[in-house]
């Protein structure tokens, strides 16, 4: 992949200079024996959304872990938003703020209502317990989930517990969301609405996209599929 | 939800376990509480005997386990007499006596009676006592209070009968409920002829008092003297010794509080451990969550400092009413005792804390989040 090829998106300005920047990288586990990702190039840019495809075990997972400094590479260099892997610095400001993050998992906290959930992320910002709550009332509102604020995630259906976590991603305008499969848990109505919703924050915001998916509805609709296999992007 | 909710939050999503720490903790600080009352209580009482007479401070034989046990002769009772700072050196012999079950420590003090104006007692009613008497006392306006004793009355003490000649005061309120003996007949009764216990010390005005005193421990190394009520010690070994198992209590308490408080925050952080993971995923930093984890414990330990005080209110109460115990011990909650409770607990906390917030704080997100 040309790092310097300038990539027009259908939204914003085209711009040569890359969220994303991902050289070399590889990744690998006990001592070396379990190789997630072998010498992996990728660039993303500005206003894009980029579909991650494939097997899997094939390392879109532990990419996209790289990508939100939840992780750091064995060999390699990751630089997103002006983070970089070989020169770290205030990793809490960069996840709180820089970047937003879909599990696939969830990773609600059973114990918080949906809006507490969705609260949690904007401690350690400016914003008041007022206008938080107030935020996370907005961003449930935006994923369909007005009247479930007051629920926990046990009493939730897996889609719903998805779209909070889609809230709680985007909780602190970031300008990178990086989704691991955002919509496996959704129905069909759901998809189409969240899907939406991706569109219409890269529209009025910029925001860029990176999602690991197997759907293939959302990798209809992202700008470029980066295909993997065996820890290796094969198609870009 | 702010800080401080989500710190509370957390604490009532494990209530069981919050609820037998704060126990745990109660009873921690509910021994070192009420240790430290009594402890302090019984230096009070004790250290009363020392401020019945008017002084600028007493003098007791050096080294003695109780003071009560201090014994000065009229040698020494005179050297005192002699130095030039001395305005006044009264020697008075104190005993304790059992009247009966609800009066197991009556205060006798045998003074002469040309000293009791010099000592600080004021005759209310009748008279004072003459020297050769032997069945003479006054009482203390308290004691007769409290004895239900007018001039005139007759009572037994240690067997032997006397009859109330006077009521006296001394603006002291252990020397107002205790009794004045002819110095003299007291101590041929308890066959210490020609000794004392103390000597209350008044110097001339312009004197240093602690110059003096330093002086006169010098040149007399078989003597101490007591100025304040904090110097107690100095006098009575026994107090010596409650005063450093109540410290040794604490200690003890605070080992196994820190521990208790360690127990549930680790138990806690293990079953968290995603949670944590989580926060900082979306950005919590280090600091933030060692707050948490710190913020809790302090909350469970306040919680148990409180409810430990009001144990201790019951336990005090229930020493009070032991029969050896009884008219020995008046509790005294002062704001010290409250602030010992609170720091015990603040101790327990952060002790118990700091280590599950710190493996908590320095976990890998990524791991964390993968923990089943």
């Amino acid at each position: 992949m040309n790092s310097e090829a300038l990539t027009p998106t259908d939204y914003g300005e085209p711009t040569n200079v890359p969220v994303i920047e991902v050289r070399g990288v590889s990744k690998s586990f006990d001592d070396g024996r379990i190789v997630a990702l072998d010498d992996v190039d990728f660039t993303v840019y500005p206003g894009e959304l980029v579909a991650l495809a494939g097997p899997s075990g094939c390392g879109k997972s532990t990419l996209l872990h790289l990508l939100a400094a939840l992780d750091s590479p064995t060999s390699g260099r990751v630089r997103v938003l002006g983070y970089d892997s070989d020169h770290p610095h205030d990793v809490n400001g960069f996840r709180r703020c820089d970047i937003g993050l879909v599990f696939q998992l969830h990773n609600l906290l059973p114990h918080l209502t949906a809006e507490q959930n969705v609260a949690i992320a904007m401690f350690g910002t400016d914003l008041r317990v007022a206008q938080r709550r107030a935020r996370a009332r907005d961003l449930l509102a935006q994923v369909q989930l007005q009247g479930r604020e007051g629920r926990k995630p046990p009493l939730l259906s897996g889609g719903e517990r998805q779209r909070i976590a889609i809230a709680r991603a985007l909780a602190n305008g970031p300008r990178l969301l990086l989704a691991d499969e955002p919509t496996g848990s959704l129905d069909t109505a759901a998809v189409d609405h969240t899907l939406e919703l991706f569109e219409r924050l890269r529209r009025d915001k910029g925001l860029t996209m990176v999602m690991v998916t197997h759907d293939p509805r959302v990798a209809a609709r992202s700008d470029r599929i980066v295909s993997m296999r065996d820890g290796r992007v094969v198609e870009a | 939800m702010s800080f401080v909710h989500l710190i509370f939050h957390n604490i009532g999503a494990r209530r069981a376990r919050s609820f037998f720490t704060t126990v745990a903790v109660a009873f921690g600080v509910a021994v070192v509480v009420t240790l430290g009352v009594v402890t302090s209580s019984l230096r009070q009482s004790a250290a009363a005997v020392l401020q019945t007479g008017s002084a600028d401070f007493t003098v007791a034989q050096k080294g003695m386990a109780d003071v009560l046990n201090s014994t000065m002769g009229e040698r020494e009772l005179a050297e005192i007499r002699g130095y030039s700072e001395v305005a006044s050196a009264v020697g008075a012999l104190i005993t304790i006596e059992k009247l009966n079950e609800d009066n197991p420590a009556f205060i006798r003090i045998g003074l002469p009676p040309s000293e009791l104006s010099v000592f600080g007692v004021r005759v209310l009613e009748g008279h004072a006592y003459t020297a050769r008497s032997t069945n003479e006392l006054m009482l203390g306006f308290r004691a007769a209070q409290h004895l239900h004793k007018k001039v005139g009355d007759r009572m037994v003490v240690g067997d032997d009968p006397y009859t109330v000649v006077g009521i006296y005061s001394t603006g002291n309120e252990i020397g107002d409920s205790a009794s004045m003996f002819p110095l003299v007949h007291l101590q041929a009764s308890m066959r210490l002829t020609g000794n004392v216990t103390l000597t209350f010390v008044r110097v001339r005005s312009g004197t240093d008092v602690e110059a003096f005193r330093k002086r006169l421990e010098t040149e007399n190394p078989q003597l101490t003297t007591v100025r304040f009520t904090t110097e107690f010690g100095r006098v009575d070994r026994n107090l010596q010794l409650i005063s450093a198992a109540d410290r040794g209590a604490a200690f003890i308490s605070w080992i196994i509080g820190s521990v208790i408080v360690m127990n549930t925050m680790l138990l806690s952080f293990f079953e968290r451990t995603r949670e944590f993971g989580l926060l900082r995923a979306v950005g919590w930093s280090r600091f933030r969550v060692m707050v948490l984890v710190i913020s809790e414990a302090l909350i469970i330990s306040v919680g148990g400092a409180s409810m430990g005080v009001g144990l201790s209110y019951f336990g005090t109460t229930f020493l009070q009413r032991l029969p050896q115990l009884r008219g020995l011990l008046e509790p005294e909650y002062s704001a010290g005792i409250f602030w010992r409770a609170l720091y015990l607990a603040g101790g327990m906390a952060l002790c118990g804390a700091i280590y599950p917030s710190l493996r908590a704080a320095f976990l890998v997100p990524l791991k964390a989040l993968r923990r089943e």
